[in-house]
Order: structure tokens, then C-alpha cells, then sequence
């Protein structure tokens, strides 16, 4: 799940006794999950950097009080999160997520064109749907499927019960299921 | 797992992010012991100052500073020894941006090795008119740095500090001035946007080929030999 346990785990052990160097690793490693994990909470590029950043250091003044039997991920994502939520702006001024341009397929299985733009289609107002909701189950989808955390990651992250994260998943998936229905 | 589940799982891998901002570096600065940094700084200073003291109060005194180069905004001095740096200076580049991204940032044409698609590209808001840097291989594992900024003739953006037993020789790149510093390795410093004296990182500064073509300063870092070097600075168009 954590990729390179063992090495994660080395690395976080020099951390805590002050190496800089494993933890500018640490820091490479987690550094593209921090950012995307702040900039789909906080909807902003430059908010994201600036909490991610921010995060990385905070995490780094506090590793005294990390248990080194914690996976490292959700404890630091936990930190970035924080830092995110704290730099939420005003839904308007949110960049809409959008999706990366569709690979091209090529040869007897790829799909007609036409297939091609239904997908897209269906995926574009899902991830609408996704942006549009409360923003207390829209934190728990993005960090559950765009993240790809597990449900007791996410509560880690998001800092709330198991149980309130498995309770906002149906909701909110019972919302998305009629979005997707409508078509 | 259900429909809209796997709807969701399948968006996860197709949100278009923005580029991944520089954050080990711009950390590593962040916790990095001040005291230390500061006091290089300041030592750096120092150093240049008695240096020009010394040449200037005694007549003929060139012991310590025996030649001054003037290329762009890069100035070069040849002292007698080289402060030791700290070899984990963070390489301090800017935003990680996209090619398209800095060409739209800085107010003049950037200019790439052909054949050499840069791996990572940095934008500085400093100096005036922006700085580039474009990084091949990993920031771990640098390979070859190029950086690309306006200068002008009189301006000092950045000063060098080469040890005696370094070479500083004057060569010409595709007609345009240049200079190919080699030699153990050299300490850079540049003026930061609040009119500070930073340090850059000594990582890749072994080998270090500087030319100037139209108004822009081009900086070449890597281990290679003298004529690779030129090869590549040749092809930088």
C-alpha cells in the first residue's frame, strides 16, 4: 500500500533524528500526492502549493510526536489537509477540476469517435456532480476514489470516525448514481 | 464494487492537475538551520569586500584577486581559496513550470538545446524579466543545468568565486563572447528579489560554460569536458 514500506520507514526514522537530507526524500516521494491532495480541496494551484509547502514543514517540526508504527502518508496528509482547508476560498473562485486530454487509440479495438465522446461526456458532468456536492462529501469522495486513499486512510486524513466516512460515502454516492442515471 | 464506483476510479487517473510545484527544494531551504545561512552570506560579503580592499589600498596588490571577468550579469572572481559550501544547498530554480508556461513567464526568447527536450523547466521572477532554468535529469541526480536570464553589460547579477587552481578561459560560442570556468568546484551567488546576496547550490557547478547572445546570459552546467560543452552551447538556439 505505502509503495517502499521499508525504506519509508528508514526514512523516517533519520528524519526524526534531524537528517534533512531523508527528509527532503520524504518530500519527493509525497510531494505530488501533497499537492493534488490540496489543490482538490482548496480548488486553487497556488493555494495548494503554498499548503503543501507549508505542510512539509509543520510535518517536519512535529515528527517528534509521529509513531513510527503509523503509516507515514495519512499523518502527513492529515497535516497538508489541514493547511488546505484553512485556504479554502470562496466556491467561485475554485478552478473546475477538468480532465487531461483523451489518450488516442489506434488499431481494430479502439473505440469509434463517438464512443470516445460519450465517455467524455459522462465523465465531465460526473466530475461536476463531484464539485457540486457538500463540500463534507465531496472532501470524502475526492480523497476516497480521485486519491485512491482507503476508507481508514481517508478518515485519517480528513480526521473523523471510519464510520463517518463510510455513512458520507453513501450519501454521497446515492447522489451520484442519480447523476449518472439521468443520462 | 458499483457503477458509480467505478465511474469515480476510473476519473482518478484522468483530472488534469496542474505541474507539480519544486517542493523538496523550496522545504529543504525552509528547514534548513537559518543561522548557517545567513552567516554565508554574510561571510561571502566579507570575503569580496577584504579581497577589494586589498587590491585597491595597496598598489599593485593582485595576490588575492588576480583577474576580474565582466560577462552579462555574471561577474567572476579568481580568489587565492574557495570557501567551503555546504553540499546540501538546496537548488534554489523558481516554479517548476511547463516549456510553454516559462516561455509566456520571461520577456525574452528562450533558447534550447536541440535535441535536448529539458526534463524539468524553472521560472525565477528574478532578475528583471525573468529567469529560466531547465534541469536534465533529476533534481536528485542533476545532470546538466542551463539557465537563461537577461543581463545587461554594467549590471553585476551574480558573482563567482573560482579557486586559483581553477582555469577561467575566454572562448566563443558560435561567435558569441563566452567563458568556460573548470576546475574543483566554484561558489555562485546571486542578488534575490529583496536585493539580498543567496547562495546557489555547488551541485552542478564543476564545469561551468557562461556566453552572452543578444542581451540574454546563458549558464551551462554539467561534467563534461570543454568541447562537449561548447557542442551543446552551440546548439542552444
Amino acid at each position: 500500500m505505502e509503495g517502499r514500506p521499508l525504506a519509508e520507514r528508514q526514512l523516517v526514522e533519520r528524519a526524526r533524528r534531524g537528517d534533512r537530507a531523508a527528509y527532503e526524500e520524504l518530500v519527493l516521494a509525497y510531494g505530488t500526492v501533497a499537492f493534488r491532495t490540496a489543490y482538490l480541496l482548496t480548488g486553487r494551484a497556488e493555494d495548494a502549493e503554498e499548503a503543501a509547502q507549508d505542510g512539509f514543514v509543520k510535518a517536519w517540526r512535529s515528527l517528534a510526536r509521529f509513531r513510527l508504527d503509523e503509516p507515514f502518508r495519512p499523518w502527513l496528509l492529515r497535516i497538508v489537509a489541514n493547511e488546505a482547508k484553512n485556504r479554502r476560498r470562496s466556491a467561485a473562485r475554485r478552478t473546475r477540476l477538468a480532465l487531461e486530454q483523451a489518450m488516442e487509440f489506434s488499431g481494430d479495438a479502439a473505440p469509434s469517435p463517438e464512443d470516445l465522446t460519450v465517455a467524455t461526456e459522462r465523465r465531465e458532468r460526473l466530475l461536476a456532480a463531484v464539485e457540486q456536492l457538500p463540500e463534507a462529501q465531496r472532501d470524502v469522495v475526492v480523497c476516497r476514489y480521485l486519491l485512491e486513499l482507503s476508507e481508514r486512510e481517508t478518515a485519517a486524513v480528513l480526521e473523523m470516525p471510519e464510520g463517518t466516512v463510510k455513512s458520507r460515502l453513501s450519501r454521497a454516492l446515492e447522489q451520484l448514481e442519480t447523476v449518472l442515471e439521468g443520462v | 464494487m458499483n457503477d458509480v464506483e467505478a465511474a469515480l476510479s476510473d476519473l482518478a487517473g484522468r483530472i488534469a492537475y496542474p505541474p507539480a510545484p519544486e517542493l523538496a527544494a523550496a522545504v529543504a531551504a525552509r528547514i534548513a538551520p537559518r543561522r548557517r545561512r545567513r552567516g554565508w552570506a554574510v561571510f561571502a560579503l566579507a570575503l569580496v569586500a577584504v579581497v577589494l580592499a586589498a587590491a585597491l589600498a595597496i598598489p599593485g596588490a593582485r595576490s588575492a584577486l588576480l583577474r576580474w571577468f565582466h560577462l552579462g550579469g555574471v561577474t567572476i572572481e579568481r580568489v587565492d581559496q574557495l570557501p567551503v559550501v555546504s553540499k546540501s544547498a538546496p537548488l534554489a530554480l523558481g516554479r517548476r513550470v511547463t516549456l510553454a508556461q516559462a516561455e509566456r513567464r520571461v520577456s525574452f526568447r528562450l533558447r534550447v538545446p536541440s535535441g535536448l527536450e529539458p526534463q524539468r523547466v524553472y521560472v525565477d521572477t528574478f532578475p528583471p524579466g525573468g529567469r529560466v532554468s531547465f534541469l536534465y535529469g533529476s533534481r536528485a541526480r542533476p545532470r546538466m543545468l542551463v539557465t537563461e536570464f537577461q543581463a545587461t553589460g554594467t549590471s553585476t547579477y551574480a558573482q563567482k568565486i573560482v579557486p586559483q587552481k581553477g582555469t577561467v578561459e575566454p572562448v566563443s560560442v558560435a561567435g558569441a563572447p563566452g567563458l568556460w570556468i573548470a576546475g574543483p568546484a566554484h561558489a555562485f551567488y546571486y542578488v534575490d528579489r529583496r536585493g539580498g546576496v543567496d547562495e546557489e547550490t555547488l551541485r552542478l557547478a564543476a564545469q561551468t560554460l557562461v556566453w552572452q547572445r543578444s542581451g540574454v546570459t546563458y549558464r551551462l552546467e554539467a561534467d563534461v569536458s570543454k568541447d562537449e560543452a561548447l557542442r551543446i552551447a552551440r546548439s542552444v538556439r
